[in-house]
């Protein structure tokens, strides 16, 4: 159970609403941290203007930017970042759950380009402790043709467990998944 | 120097220059990271719409969310973000410099009430191993007279500043950069 109640439905306000209609047109009902940061109708307008935008805009695709996220996510030990989305990798773009776990711990595996490869080791070292990330690291990913425009973008994804991840341990949402996908909780 | 270079003025989109343009005094203490952000518009029209969706509006005053923000940079080490948050401290409420530096070491200011010295210490304790918060520290912020959707404003706080920390310190943002800088 999570440290603080969730509000309800009567409790949200009419921006509140909506935005959980947004995200449950496309996720069949809110995830419990945008439940929980239904408290806040700020945060709530907030969390609309960053987690779509971040991943469904730009030059890098959003597979791309999800694998990024549950890297740093794996490496900040957010379980339920990065189960939540290690899933949506598995049932959205067809990753198998084994290479997701590999690759979210920063191995190079079959599906992995290793261009993206390099952008996920350079997510992982800036979650882990940004101030490790040194010129070499940046060249290193520029030697991989990425542009420094798709750095700020990959480390947008970096930025965004920052964001997520601090919530959902500090108020320890639990798992809200649903098992009719056949995966065994959060992995 | 920061890690990755923002982007000319003349190379950016007209209608995203305006939107810088329009936010320059307003986020004057993060000009570095909104320049090097330009990279990746929706980023840097993110970053705009949290902070002042997160800190200017809501239960809690701005000064006291500044002061959360600059008590988690000190917790995580980020000078970017203690220069920029310190830095408007000092210049929109009068704090003294060494006061800043005092809250970036850990210690709390005589201005502040029991009830808000119990939110600071709760933001330094999920600023640091968020993943140790307990049942206790919420018992003892509602103690303190706040209740949930307060709690949840001030981890919205705590959470933002985890993004900007993790960008600044990720792009080696300069501390010595930021308008108004204190000395961290």
């Amino acid at each position: 159970m999570a440290l603080l109640p969730y509000p309800e439905m009567d409790e949200l306000s009419d921006d509140v609403r909506r935005y959980f209609q947004r995200f449950s047109s496309e996720h069949g009902r809110p995830s419990l941290l945008r439940w929980m940061l239904g408290w806040s109708p700020a945060a709530s307008e907030a969390m609309e203007g960053l987690y779509h935008p971040i991943f469904a805009s730009g030059k890098l695709d959003r597979r791309l930017k999800e694998l990024l996220f549950v890297a740093a996510s794996e490496q900040r030990r957010c379980f339920y970042c990065m189960g939540g989305h290690s899933r949506f990798l598995v049932n959205e773009f067809g990753y198998e759950r084994d290479n997701v776990e590999r690759i979210r711990r920063g191995e190079l595996v079959d599906d992995l380009d290793p261009r993206e490869h390099a952008l996920v080791l350079l997510a992982r070292k800036a979650a882990a402790d940004g101030e490790t990330v040194t010129a070499d690291d940046m060249e290193q990913v520029r030697a991989h043709d990425w542009d420094d425009d798709s750095i700020v973008e990959a480390l947008s994804a970096v930025a965004q467990a920052f964001f997520t991840n601090t919530l959902a341990q500090s108020t320890r949402l639990e798992d809200d998944i649903d098992p009719a996908d056949g995966l065994d909780g959060y992995f | 120097m920061a890690l990755i270079a923002p982007p000319s003025l003349e190379e950016v989109d007209g209608e995203l220059r305006a939107e810088y343009e329009s936010g320059r005094v307003r986020f004057a203490h993060l000009d570095q990271l909104r320049r090097v952000l330009m990279r990746f518009p929706a980023a840097f029209r993110a970053a705009d719409g949290m902070y002042f969706l997160i800190m200017e509006r809501g239960r809690l005053d701005r000064e006291l969310k500044e002061v959360i923000f600059v008590a988690c940079s000190g917790v995580r080490e980020c000078r970017y973000g203690l220069a920029a948050h310190g830095g408007w401290l000092i210049e929109h409420t009068g704090l003294a410099p060494s006061e800043v530096e005092s809250l970036a070491r850990g210690e709390d200011l005589t201005r502040q009430s029991e009830s808000q010295r119990a939110l600071l210490a709760f933001a330094r304790k999920v600023a640091g191993a968020a993943y140790r918060t307990v049942e206790q520290d919420i018992e003892t912020l509602r103690g303190a007279g706040f209740d949930t959707p307060t709690i949840v404003e001030a981890l919205t706080v705590v959470s933002l500043s985890g993004w900007m920390n993790g960008y600044a310190d990720a792009l080696g943002l300069d501390a010595a950069e930021v308008v108004g800088k204190v000395a961290p």
